[in-house]
C-alpha cells in the first residue's frame, strides 16, 4: 500500500516521453555550399517569357527535348524573369540558342551580332501582330477610349506588349503617362489577358499567336475579353544565337527546326505550338518593327 | 483480489481507509486513463494536424516558387522561403534541393547543416501524407518533423521543411497541468466526500463492534442505537433484540442453575440421610432412657446431674446436626459474596458426614496456613462442591474394607489447592472423557443425579479456579480443586 500510491503518482504526474525516433541530425554543423554549375556539355535553349515560365514549360518542354534527343546531347530549358535578361543571358553565352521575342531581338541586335537560325510559320505567315484587348463589356470601342483607364504592358522589350501600344499613344500625341492612369508590367502574354478579364486593368497588348493559344486552350478566359485594335504585321519572334558562337551547333539546330515538320514526332509538336513549320529567315522583314522600336526608345520608352 | 490484498497486509485495513483507498484509486485510475488518451490518441491528432498545417504551406512555396525556379530567380525564391519562415515560429528552416545534393535556396544562417543531406540518401523510410513525404528527427534532443515535396515542373527539384513539435508539446504539457490540476481537484474532493460517507458508515460499525465486544465478556446491557434509516439501522435493531434475548436466556439460564443446585442438594441430604438418621437416633436414644431414668428412680444428686448434662450434651448435639443441615439445605442467598476460610468449610463439609464413618476413613492433612486460606466467593456454593466430591469418594469406596479418603489442603503460588484421593474403584477409561456431561452418572436411578461434577467445575470456574479429575480404574480417584486466594 504505501508503495502502490507513490508509483501511481510519479507515473500520472510526471511527463515521461513516448514516441521516441532513432534517427538523429545535426543541425549545428553548417558548411557553405558552392553554387551549382551549370553542365557546359548540354545545350541550353533559352525561352524569353513570352508565356509564364510553367506556361513556356507546358508549350516548349516537348520541343527543347525534342532537338536534345536529335542532337543527342542532354538539353535544358533556360527561362529568365525579364527578356533583357534572356539578352543578357545570350551575350554572356549562359544560353546556346534562345526563342525570343521581336522587341528583344531587335534591342540585341542593335547590341551584338546576332544570327536568326529559323523562324516559325504561323497559317502561313512569318509575321504576327498586337492585339489591344479590353474586357468584354467594357465600353472601351477604340484606342482612344483607352485614355484615362489602366493598362497592362508585357514586358519592356515585348514589341506587341509594350512598344507597339507605347507607339499608338505617342502617335495619337500623347505622353503615356498622361494618357494612362496607371500602367503595370505583368511579365507575360497569358497574364496581360488574364488581368484584363479579369478586371485588375482596363486594357492590354498581346501577342495574336498567344492569343490564339489561349482561344484554344483557356476558352473561358478568352470569353470574358474582345479585341479593339490589331496592329500591322510585325516580323515574328525568331530563334536566335550570339553570332560566331558554337558554329557547328548553329548548322545542326537549323537544319532539325527547318526539317521537324516533316518527322511525325516533329509535326505533332508543332501542332501543339500552332506552328506551321520552322524556316529560314528569307523573305523576313523586321523593318517597321526597327522603326517602332526606334521611333520609341528615342522618346525615352 | 483477495490474494492481492493480503500480499499487501491491508487485511487488517479499517473499511474507513479502504472506503477512502478506492475512491482515490478511482479518480487516479481516471487521471492515467487521460494521460494514456493524451499521449496516445491526442498526440497522433496534433501531429496530424500540424502535418496538414505544414503541407498546406509547402504547397503555397511550392506553387510561389515554380515560375521563379523555372526563371532560376533565386532572389526571389530566396525571398519566398525566408517570409514563409519568419511568418511561423514553428518552421525551423526551410530549403530546396536539386539531385539529391546541390542545395539551390536555403533559410539558414552561416551555411547549411550538412548532416540534413543524409535524409536524402535513400535509405530513410519516408512516411506519406497528402502525397508529401515526412519524417521526424531528433536534433539536440530535440523531435523535429522534416516534410519534403517535388516541385512540379521541376522533378529534379525538392522543397524541405523542418518544423519543431514545440507547439504539440506546450498543448499536451498546458493539457497535462489542466488535467493534472483538475485531478487534484477531484482527489481533494473524492478524499474529502470519502472521508465523510466513509465515517458515516464506519461510525455505526464501529459502534456496532465495541458493543458485540463488550457482549463477548459477558456484559448483555449493551444497547445501540442507529438512525441512518438504512442497512445499518436494521442491523442495530436486530442486535438489540438479539441482545435482550440473550439477557433472558442468561437469566434464565441462571435460574435454571440455582433449581439445579438445590435439586443436587436433597439428592445429596437423601444420600446423607440413612448416616443422619443414625447420627441422630443416638443421642436421641440415649436422652430417651436417660429421660426414661430419671422420671421413673430416685436418684442421687450428682447422678441426676450429670444424666442432665449428659441429655443436654446431647441436645447440642442434635441441634448442632439440624442447624449444619439447615444451614446446607438452605436455597443460596442470592449469591453473597464473602470471605470463606477453606479449612472451616472443610472441616464443616466433615461434620456432615456421619461420624461413624468421617473418624475411621476420613483424613484431613492440613498444611493451610494459620489463617486458613481465604478465598473470595460464595460459601454455600464451594460448600456443595466439597460435599458432592467427598460423597463420590464415600461412594467409591462403600464396598471397600480398606476404604480410605485423604483431604488435603495447601496453598501454593497463591491458590489453595485442596486434594480430595480416594483408593476406591476409580473411572474406567471408557467413561472419563463423560463425567462432567450433565445427567451422566452410573450411580442406580435415585441414587444421584448426574449433575455433580458438571455444576461443581461451574462454580469453581465462576471463582476463577481451576477443577482436575484424575483416575486410575482399580486404584483410585483425586478430584484436585485450585482457588485464587484472596488478594490482601
Amino acid at each position: 500500500m504505501k508503495i502502490v500510491f507513490p508509483v501511481i503518482f510519479l507515473l500520472l504526474f510526471s511527463g515521461c516521453k513516448m514516441n521516441d525516433t532513432p534517427l538523429e541530425v545535426d543541425l549545428e554543423k553548417k558548411v557553405i555550399l558552392n553554387p551549382e554549375e551549370g553542365n557546359e556539355k548540354d545545350f541550353r535553349f533559352g525561352i524569353a517569357t513570352m508565356l509564364t515560365p510553367s506556361q513556356n514549360i507546358y508549350y516548349y518542354a516537348e520541343l527543347i527535348e525534342y532537338i536534345g534527343r536529335k542532337l543527342n546531347m542532354p538539353a535544358s530549358m533556360i527561362q529568365r524573369s525579364t527578356y533583357s535578361q534572356m539578352n543578357d543571358l545570350i551575350k554572356l553565352g549562359g544560353v546556346d540558342i534562345a526563342f525570343i521575342c521581336t522587341g528583344a531581338y531587335i534591342k540585341l541586335k542593335n547590341e551584338i551580332p546576332v544570327r536568326i537560325l529559323a523562324v516559325p510559320v504561323v497559317d502561313g505567315k512569318k509575321t504576327y501582330n498586337s492585339l489591344i484587348i479590353v474586357r468584354r463589356d467594357s465600353n472601351i470601342n477604340s484606342f482612344e477610349d483607352l485614355k484615362g483607364k489602366s493598362f497592362a504592358f508585357v514586358d519592356s522589350l515585348s514589341l506587341t506588349g509594350k512598344i507597339y501600344p507605347i507607339y499608338r499613344v505617342l502617335k495619337s500625341g500623347y505622353l503615356p503617362e498622361m494618357f494612362f492612369t496607371k500602367t503595370i508590367f505583368s511579365g507575360s502574354h497569358d497574364s496581360s489577358i488574364e488581368m484584363v478579364a479579369q478586371g485588375i486593368v482596363d486594357a492590354a497588348g498581346v501577342d495574336n499567336i498567344i492569343f490564339k493559344y489561349y482561344i484554344k486552350d483557356h476558352p473561358e478566359i478568352v470569353k470574358g475579353v474582345r479585341i479593339i485594335e490589331e496592329s500591322p504585321p510585325f516580323g515574328i519572334p525568331p530563334v536566335v544565337m550570339k553570332a560566331g558562337y558554337k558554329k557547328p551547333l548553329y548548322q545542326k539546330v537549323r537544319e532539325i527546326l527547318i526539317n521537324m515538320h516533316t518527322d511525325k514526332e516533329g509535326a505533332k509538336i508543332l501542332e501543339k505550338l500552332h506552328f506551321d513549320r520552322f524556316e529560314p529567315p528569307s523573305m523576313l522583314s523586321y523593318k517597321n518593327s526597327e522603326e517602332i522600336f526606334k521611333f520609341v526608345s528615342e522618346r525615352g520608352f | 483480489m483477495k490474494r492481492m490484498f493480503k500480499k499487501l497486509q491491508i487485511t487488517r485495513v479499517p473499511l474507513r481507509w479502504k472506503i477512502i483507498g478506492i475512491t482515490a484509486g478511482v479518480v487516479l485510475l481516471m487521471r492515467l486513463t487521460e494521460y494514456l488518451y493524451v499521449h496516445t490518441i491526442m498526440v497522433k491528432e496534433l501531429e496530424t494536424e500540424f502535418l496538414a498545417r505544414f503541407s498546406g504551406i509547402m504547397k503555397h512555396i511550392s506553387s510561389s516558387i515554380t515560375n521563379p525556379m523555372l526563371t532560376e530567380n533565386t532572389s526571389t525564391i530566396s525571398h519566398i522561403l525566408k517570409e514563409t519562415k519568419s511568418s511561423d515560429p514553428d518552421i525551423l528552416y526551410i530549403y530546396l534541393l536539386k539531385d539529391r545534393n546541390k542545395i539551390l535556396s536555403h533559410t539558414f544562417i552561416k551555411g547549411f547543416p550538412i548532416d540534413l543531406l543524409k535524409l536524402s540518401d535513400g535509405n530513410i523510410r519516408w512516411k506519406t501524407y497528402e502525397g508529401m513525404n515526412y519524417i521526424s528527427f531528433k536534433a539536440d534532443k530535440k523531435k523535429i518533423y522534416h516534410i519534403k515535396t517535388a516541385l512540379p515542373l521541376n522533378n529534379e527539384a525538392e522543397l524541405h521543411m523542418g518544423f519543431s513539435t514545440d507547439y504539440i508539446k506546450s498543448v499536451i504539457n498546458q493539457i497535462n497541468y489542466i488535467f493534472s490540476a483538475i485531478t487534484l481537484f477531484l482527489f481533494i474532493i473524492a478524499i474529502g466526500i470519502s472521508t465523510y460517507l466513509s465515517s458515516k458508515i464506519t461510525k455505526p460499525i464501529n459502534e456496532i463492534v465495541s458493543a458485540t465486544n463488550l457482549v463477548g465478556i459477558g456484559d448483555f446491557s449493551q444497547r445501540i442505537n442507529i438512525n441512518t434509516g438504512d442497512e445499518l439501522e436494521t442491523l442495530g435493531t436486530n442486535f438489540n433484540r438479539m441482545v435482550e434475548n440473550l439477557e433472558k436466556s442468561k437469566a434464565e439460564l441462571e435460574k435454571t442453575f440455582e433449581k439445579l443446585l438445590q435439586t443436587e442438594k436433597f439428592t445429596a441430604i437423601g444420600t446423607l440421610s440413612a448416616g443422619l438418621a443414625h447420627e441422630l437416633n443416638n443421642p436421641l436414644s440415649g436422652i430417651y432412657n436417660l429421660l426414661k431414668i430419671l422420671k421413673t428412680k430416685e436418684l442421687p444428686e450428682e447422678k441426676r446431674e450429670e444424666y442432665f448434662r449428659v441429655i443436654f450434651e446431647s441436645l447440642d448435639r442434635v441441634q448442632n446436626i439440624v442447624r449444619r443441615l439447615l444451614d446446607y439445605t438452605r436455597k443460596e442467598d442470592d449469591g453473597l459474596i464473602e470471605n470463606i476460610n477453606i479449612r472451616d468449610l472443610i472441616k464443616n463439609s466433615l461434620l456432615l458426614i456421619p461420624s461413624t464413618t468421617s473418624e475411621t476413613l476420613l483424613h484431613f492433612v492440613d498444611h493451610l496456613p494459620p489463617s486458613g486460606g481465604i478465598v473470595y466467593g460464595n460459601k454455600e456454593q464451594l460448600q456443595e462442591v466439597i460435599m458432592n466430591i467427598l460423597l463420590n469418594a464415600l461412594y467409591a469406596i462403600k464396598d471397600k474394607p480398606d476404604g480410605k479418603i485423604i483431604i488435603e489442603g495447601t496453598l501454593n503460588n497463591g491458590m489453595v489447592h485442596i486434594t480430595i484421593t480416594d483408593n476406591g474403584d476409580g473411572i474406567p477409561a471408557t467413561i472419563k472423557h463423560r463425567i462432567f456431561d450433565p445427567f451422566f452418572t452410573t450411580k442406580p436411578a435415585g441414587m444421584g443425579t448426574g449433575l455433580g461434577l458438571p455444576l461443581s467445575l461451574r462454580i469453581i470456574e465462576k471463582h476463577g479456579g481451576e477443577l482436575y479429575v484424575e483416575s486410575i480404574e482399580n486404584v483410585g480417584t483425586t478430584v484436585k480443586i485450585l482457588l485464587p486466594v484472596k488478594e490482601e
